[in-house]
Formats: C-alpha cells, sequence, structure tokens
C-alpha cells in the first residue's frame, strides 16, 4: 500500500486499519505491497489476495524513452498506459476510494506476450466497486459504482464502464468491455440489459443499494 | 419468478389495467384485444384483489428501481407507459458513438473493428499472426492479422480469413467475402440461360416451372441459393418491374397508384374521364404475378440440396453443427449448418434513450450526451413512493437502530448463513415471521394503510397477517436537520412505537418479545417495521414450481399534507395539499416446501 502508512494497529479486531480509513483484513494476502495503492476506505475482507507482485520488470537503462505500450487494446476505452518511463513507480493494482473487495476474491494484474515476454499492465479499480465475493479479476479498468456479484470471473483486459453490473457466477471474457449501466450475466458473459434509472440511488437514505454508495457498508465492517 | 433473488418486491404498475397503456390509439385498442372482459374490469371493482400470478399482471410488476415517476400525472411510469426517443447509437465494444444518418444508411451495427464470436458471442480479438518477437517495433506489427475469440478458440483462420490490417476489419471482411461470393456469380452466369421471354403468366407458368427446376436440379449447387444479395436485387427487380405494369393496366381503374403522379398520362386520363362523366368500361386489373424464373429471383429449392447436407450431417460430429442460436446470429439469411462455415458477427449497436410520459408527455429521463452514465434528467419513483422491504424477522439485524436492510454479500459466515435463512424454505402450517419495513422519500409525514387478502388466490391458500396495518411513517427529513434539532420528534415517535432502544433481533432478545397486534414492531426517522405472519397452506401433490413459490400481494395506500407552495410559489407557504395515492406490490417470500419430499 501506499508508503504513508504506518499500520496503526487496532490491537483487537480482524481488520487493520489505516490512516486514511482502509480496511485491510487480517487474513487478507497482499504481495508486492510497494505496487499497491489503496485510496481510503478501501476494504480487503479475509481471504482476499491481491497480486502486487505481478509487476512490469524494469528494462534496462538503454532503452528508457516510451513505446511500450500501444498495442493495449483497452487504451481506447481506458486511460492512457500508466506505466510510463517514470522508472520509480510502478502500480500493480489500484484501487478507489469505498470500494469493497469481498472475502476470497484475488485481484491478478493482466498480462499479455510482447516480444516474447509477459507482460503485465496494472489493474485499476474505480470508487464505490462492489466485487463480491469469490471471484478472480484480471480487469484492465473497472469504473466507479459497479456491482460485482458472487464468484464471477472477469477476464484478462476487460474493461467494466460505470454503474454496470455483473451478475452472480458470470464469466467476463478476456478483453470485453461492458458498457456503462449494462447488466451482463453467462459464461460467457454478454449484455442481458440495462440497469434501472434508479440503479445505485437510494431514495430513503438508509442502508445500502446495489450500485450506490458503499460508505456506510464500508462503516459497519469491522 | 423463482430465480428472482430474495427478497423482493415488485409495484404494480397502474397501466396493468390497459391493454395499450394509456391513450395511444384507443381505436386499434380496441381490436388488439382479446382478452376475455373480465380481465379488464379486474381493478374496476374495488372488492378484486390482485393476483400476481394473472398473465395480465405479470406484465406490470417492476423493481421500483426500474420506475420512472410522472410529477404531472402523480403516477409511477413503467416501460409499458412511457416513449422511448432514441437519443444516440453507440457502440458497446468501441464505445463510438454512430450517427443516426450511419445508422440509418449501414444499419445497427458496429461499421469499425467489432466483431463477435459465432460461435460463443464473446467479442473477437483482432491480432498479428506471429507475436513480432523480434527486436522492431511492435506497435507497427504488420500482418497478416486474425480474428481470435479469447472464450473458445475460434480464429477466423477456421474460415481461412487472414486480415492485411488490424484496423477497418469490416471494409476487409467485406471485401473478402465479395471476392469470395462473385467467384461464385460468375459460375452461375456463364452458364444461366438468362431467359426474358414475353408471355403470358399463365402460359409461362408451367414451362419455366420445369425449367427452373430443371436449372435447380443441375450441377450447381452454389449458384443462386448461397447468395442472398444477388437474389433480393433480382427479386426487388422484377417486383418493380410488376408494379410498374399492373398500374399501367390499372390506368382506369378506381384508384390512383401510389408510384404515378398526378402528372401521369394514366392519371390524366382518369381525371379527363371523371369530367366528362363517360363511363369507360373498366378494364380488369392486371394480377400481379410470381417471379418464374431465376432471372426474376426465383429459388427453386432442391431436394438434391437437402439429401447433401443430410448426407455431410449424418458423418459431421455434433459439436460441429450449429445450434438455432448460432444459426440466428447469423448476418441476412446465411444460416450454414456447419460451425465451419459461421462468419463473424459485427456487434450490435446499443442506444441511449429518453423517456416521456404516455400520457402527458412530460419528459421523465434523459441521458446525457456524452458516453457515461449521467442524467440531465431523472425523476424516479424510488424519490416519490414508500420503499417496501420484506426481511424474515429472525435474520434482520438492527443493532444499531437503523432501518432492517439486507446489506450485500460479502461472503462472511453471518453473510452465508443469512443467505441460507433467506432460501430456507417454507413449511407447510408453521408460522413464519415477517419484517415488512416502509421507508419513506418524501419530506411529510405518511399514514400508510396495508391491506391484504387473508389467504392468497391459488390452490396453496397461503394465510397472511398484517400485525398493523395501519401506521405512520415519519418524514424524510435532511439528516441534518436531524442532527440540529429535529431529534425530539424522532425520539417521541420512537418511545410510543415500543420500548426504547432497539431490540436486537435474532439474537438471544428476540425471543422476549412478541408481536402485538396493532403495534409497530419498529420504527426510525423514516421507516416503520410491522410484523407479518405467513402460515404457508398445502401444496397439492401436483403443484407447479410457481404455486410453490410464495408471493404475498400489498395493497398499499398513502396519505400525507403536503406543502402546495412545493408546487407553485406563488401559493402561501402555508397552504397545505392533501394527497393520497395507492398501488399493489408483489412481495417475494420464499418457497414452500412440498410436505411430501
Ligand atoms: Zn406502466
Ligand atoms: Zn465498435
Ligand atoms: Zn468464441
Ligand atoms: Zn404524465
Amino acid at each position: 500500500m501506499s508508503s504513508s502508512r504506518p499500520a496503526r494497529k487496532s490491537s483487537k479486531g480482524d481488520y487493520i486499519e489505516t490512516d486514511s480509513g482502509n480496511k485491510v483484513s487480517r487474513k487478507a494476502l497482499i504481495t508486492g505491497t510497494p505496487n499497491i495503492t489503496l485510496a481510503g476506505r478501501t476494504v480487503l475482507m479475509p481471504d482476499v489476495h491481491l497480486r502486487g507482485d505481478i509487476v512490469r520488470v524494469r528494462p534496462p537503462p538503454p532503452t528508457t524513452t516510451t513505446s511500450t505500450t500501444s498495442l493495449d487494446p483497452s487504451s481506447a476505452a481506458t486511460a492512457k498506459p500508466s506505466s510510463s518511463s517514470s522508472s520509480q513507480s510502478t502500480t500493480a493494482i489500484s484501487i478507489g476510494k469505498s470500494t469493497i473487495i469481498a472475502t476470497s476474491t484475488i485481484l491478478r494484474p493482466p498480462a499479455r506476450l510482447l516480444r516474447g515476454l509477459l507482460q503485465p499492465y496494472p489493474l485499476k479499480i474505480g470508487e464505490q466497486v462492489l466485487i463480491g465475493p469469490g471471484c478472480v479479476v484480471e480487469s484492465a479498468q473497472i469504473h466507479n459504482h459497479v456491482h460485482v456479484g458472487a464468484r464471477c470471473v472477469l477476464g484478462a483486459f476487460s474493461v467494466l464502464r460505470e454503474n454496470c453490473r455483473v451478475l452472480e457466477g458470470s464469466c467476463v471474457p478476456a478483453g470485453m468491455v461492458v458498457p456503462p449501466g449494462a447488466v451482463v450475466a453467462g459464461r460467457p458473459a454478454r449484455v442481458v440489459g440495462e440497469v434501472g434509472e434508479g440503479f445505485g440511488v437510494d431514495g430513503v437514505g438508509e442502508g445500502w443499494v446495489e450500485g450506490g454508495e458503499l460508505r456506510e457498508v464500508v462503516r459497519g465492517i469491522r | 419468478m423463482a430465480q428472482n433473488p430474495l427478497p423482493y418486491t415488485y409495484y404494480s404498475c397502474p397501466c396493468v389495467n390497459t391493454s395499450a397503456p394509456v391513450p395511444i390509439l384507443a381505436a386499434n385498442r380496441k381490436h388488439s384485444r382479446e382478452q376475455p372482459p373480465t380481465d379488464t374490469t379486474e381493478f374496476d371493482n374495488e372488492e378484486q384483489t390482485f393476483d400476481s400470478r394473472s398473465p395480465r399482471a405479470n406484465l406490470s410488476l417492476v423493481p421500483l428501481e426500474h420506475l420512472l415517476w410522472c410529477t404531472e400525472c402523480h403516477q409511477m411510469r413503467c416501460a409499458r407507459c412511457v416513449l422511448e426517443e432514441v437519443q444516440c447509437w453507440y457502440c458497446p465494444a468501441c464505445l463510438f458513438e454512430v450517427p443516426s444518418s450511419t445508422v440509418r444508411s449501414e444499419g445497427n451495427r458496429c461499421t469499425r473493428s467489432c466483431y463477435n464470436c459465432p460461435i460463443c458471442t464473446s467479442p473477437l480479438t483482432i491480432n498479428p499472426m506471429e507475436d513480432p518477437r523480434q527486436e522492431d517495433k511492435p506497435e507497427h506489427a504488420t500482418g497478416p492479422f486474425i480474428m481470435m475469440c479469447p472464450w473458445c478458440n475460434w480464429s477466423s483462420l477456421d474460415l481461412g480469413i487472414k486480415l492485411e490490417k488490424g484496423t477497418n476489419v469490416t471494409a476487409q471482411l467485406a471485401k473478402i467475402r465479395n471476392g469470395r461470393k462473385a467467384g461464385k456469380i460468375q459460375d452461375a452466369e456463364v452458364t444461366s440461360p438468362t431467359q426474358e421471354q414475353p408471355l403470358s403468366p399463365l402460359a409461362i407458368q408451367h414451362s419455366s416451372i420445369d425449367d427452373a427446376e430443371a436449372e435447380a436440379t443441375s450441377p450447381r449447387p452454389d449458384m443462386l441459393s448461397t447468395d442472398h444479395d444477388e437474389l433480393f436485387t433480382r427479386l426487388r427487380n422484377f417486383y418493380q418491374q410488376q408494379i410498374v405494369e399492373s398500374s399501367e393496366a390499372s390506368m382506369f381503374g378506381p384508384s390512383f397508384s401510389s408510384t404515378d403522379g398526378f402528372s401521369s398520362p394514366s392519371a390524366i386520363s382518369r381525371l379527363l374521364n371523371i369530367y366528362t362523366g363517360k363511363k369507360t368500361k373498366r378494364t380488369k386489373p392486371v394480377p400481379m404475378r410470381e417471379a418464374l424464373s431465376p432471372s426474376e429471383g426465383l429459388h427453386i429449392h432442391s431436394p438434391a440440396d437437402d439429401t447433401d447436407s443430410l448426407t455431410c450431417l449424418s458423418t459431421t460430429p455434433w459439436p460441429d453443427t450449429t445450434t438455432t442460436a448460432q444459426r440466428a446470429l447469423q448476418p441476412g439469411d446465411h444460416a450454414p449448418p456447419f460451425t465451419s462455415d459461421l462468419w463473424p458477427i459485427a456487434t450490435l449497436l446499443r442506444t441511449k434513450r429518453s423517456k416521456r410520459c404516455r400520457a402527458c408527455r412530460t419528459l421523465l429521463a434523459r441521458p446525457e450526451a456524452r458516453m457515461n452514465y449521467r442524467w440531465r434528467i431523472r425523476t424516479l419513483a424510488l424519490n416519490h413512493m414508500p420503499k417496501l422491504t420484506l426481511l424474515p424477522l429472525a435474520t434482520t439485524t438492527t443493532s444499531s437502530g437503523g432501518m432492517p436492510t439486507l446489506g450485500p454479500d460479502l461472503g462472511t459466515p453471518a453473510h452465508i448463513a443469512q443467505r441460507a435463512s433467506l432460501s430456507a424454505p417454507l413449511r407447510t402450517g408453521q408460522t413464519h415471521t415477517y419484517l415488512l419495513t416502509t421507508a419513506n422519500p418524501l419530506e411529510d409525514v405518511l399514514s400508510v394503510t396495508l391491506a391484504t387478502p387473508p389467504t392468497t388466490p391459488g390452490r396453496v391458500g397461503t394465510r397472511v397477517t398484517i400485525l398493523c396495518p395501519q401506521f405512520s411513517v415519519g418524514k424524510n427529513s435532511d439528516v441534518w436537520d436531524e442532527a440540529l434539532g429535529a431529534q425530539p420528534a424522532a425520539a417521541s415517535k420512537r418511545r410510543s412505537g415500543m420500548p426504547s432502544g432497539m431490540p436486537t433481533v435474532g439474537e438471544d432478545g428476540a425471543q422476549a418479545r412478541v408481536a402485538e397486534a396493532g403495534k409497530v414492531w419498529a420504527s426510525g426517522r423514516n421507516w416503520t417495521s410491522v410484523v407479518v405472519e405467513v402460515v404457508p397452506g398445502m401444496l397439492p401433490e401436483d403443484a407447479s414450481e410457481e404455486e410453490a413459490d410464495l408471493e404475498i400481494a400489498v395493497f398499499v395506500r398513502i396519505e400525507y399534507e403536503t406543502d402546495a407552495a412545493g408546487e407553485e410559489k406563488a401559493v402561501a407557504a402555508t397552504a397545505k395539499e392533501k394527497r393520497e395515492e395507492a398501488f399493489w406490490c408483489v412481495l417475494g417470500v420464499g418457497t414452500i416446501q412440498s410436505t411430501f419430499a
């Protein structure tokens, strides 16, 4: 996690809470910690596995400049390829605010063969995202307010646009772009519908609704 | 409805009463109706209750988040009673917006490089055939490229297709396809006798069908049968010719043909006839005939084709034959029986739509023009109607005094147990207690009246009792208002309802509290929970799955007083307006377990 975290151990409890409000289960398995950023109020539940160690091996000094990653197919839909030449910090996984990674989910940065080498790319998850228990995530990017049901597989370099919903047990094929506000399901996943206009809107201001704010849920986890 | 995750609440849109929701075409409505009259008057009679299983009800049961709200009609609006206007078309794969003019000319598929696997529908990726592992720059990877399915490993090599470039696949594919077709057509044109016989329809009929049959059975199986486009142009030309001929024939006919204008000779002579009053003998309009030769677009199905494909089928393994779904997705009438002939499917475009009330045309929802999920206008029913949730009393945890809700499934042991208890079967004859929570999104106090038939309709006859059918629900005041001083109101409410301090239900305290008739179980700032007792009835031995699923229909009536000022600023702020709304909703409870099992 980000270097500014002096793990303030809350002597008791299953979670370690950081200054920025991240809650990391003591039972979560995190590898490659320096390559992972959590934005704050992010929850990593028990048995979550973050593969921060899957990160691009820095090329030797001579080949410094750009030209590394324009084959990235996701670049059209996602942000620019982030692993530019600034060689100090490499990000393997970044997770936004109030995002919950539920029990036993594995986050693994996607990789592809490039010049005979398996080259990893960063995995980015936005804010207020809920990834259900028992998922395997290899997406390139998951945008804000996405709801992923339990036991889903999000294939390599898939992109989940904002407010989309992946129903329980779906397998999103590699490279698929799920459009904003779509409901996908099945193996392989296809768009099966659209979320209601009220998706994520909490009219009564109590509790939790799918696709909505997760702050309260995060607060409840301890 | 068995597949719906429990618990669910569906709201019945008032348009359930009308077959054509709200006035669209009154005339149409009369003719399109085939329902027995009793069905229409289902709700005209106030005594009638709502049967969630009736085929008609099913059309209008919608989850709250899918309902819009018309501020003019003061009514919810479901997908049936809104008018949709396409605001933009876009490709779900490359997220490029497609101008509607392009959609009109090119069709509703992405014309860039987005394709789906013909076998499994996954999006195809376009890769260079060989990984350029040499040191040259990978972004200038030179072809050939192939389309590959990351899911089932189908590749365009199965069709023998290699692409020169990795971009603009549609044009390349069309070229390849036309090239292949051209080969076939040339073959066909060389041998096909182009017969243009100006014979009368009757005379030609028999002879030319024989000709066509002879032609079709002749050893050119791929001639017209495979070429849909060619067949179509020939047919179109033929029918255009027919229209011209028949309109010429009917020059003294009773009406103007659509193809000739007022200036055509036929029209003028007809007009002259009308004015001179001469009754010419009406020539009987020559009926349009059908295509009679392959050059006119006739395609005779040859039995030889069938036997060919049958022999082929008998030697082809089952997985190599196409499924109905795969054939249906193929473009045009290209419906090959074997997977080796399946063509990649261009990605279907999707739309962003704005929605209007069908009755008054008020704009209810309008998405932003850009490729995101934002709304410029959106009036949601969930901001105007109470939200009802039914949860088993035993599983609700209201330890913090908050509204009983079901959180997300996070996979912890507690969550797993909770989900298990939600889907636990209901036993015949046992009393199951539920908590029905009504939450108020409005800024006015609601007085709520709930009603439900004492036994559910149908053969099972589950007994349902709402212990406290009349109660009030606090207003959805700003959280800050409450914090700054509205506290006493909430506190007093809580006191009146029940002993202060929320009970921790589901733990040891649960047994201590007994639900009393006429008393609210729990309430909070803008919600009230009442207990519902459910005694599942006896399942008949031949009960269907649907009968085993227990749903409760509840009639909800709300009354409240609101500031008239909210509507018109001119009216004094003190003026209160009384409002009343009523609707049916259906609560999913669970599955009754057959006592015989
Ligand atoms: Zn409706
Ligand atoms: Zn596209
Ligand atoms: Zn496939
Ligand atoms: Zn209206």
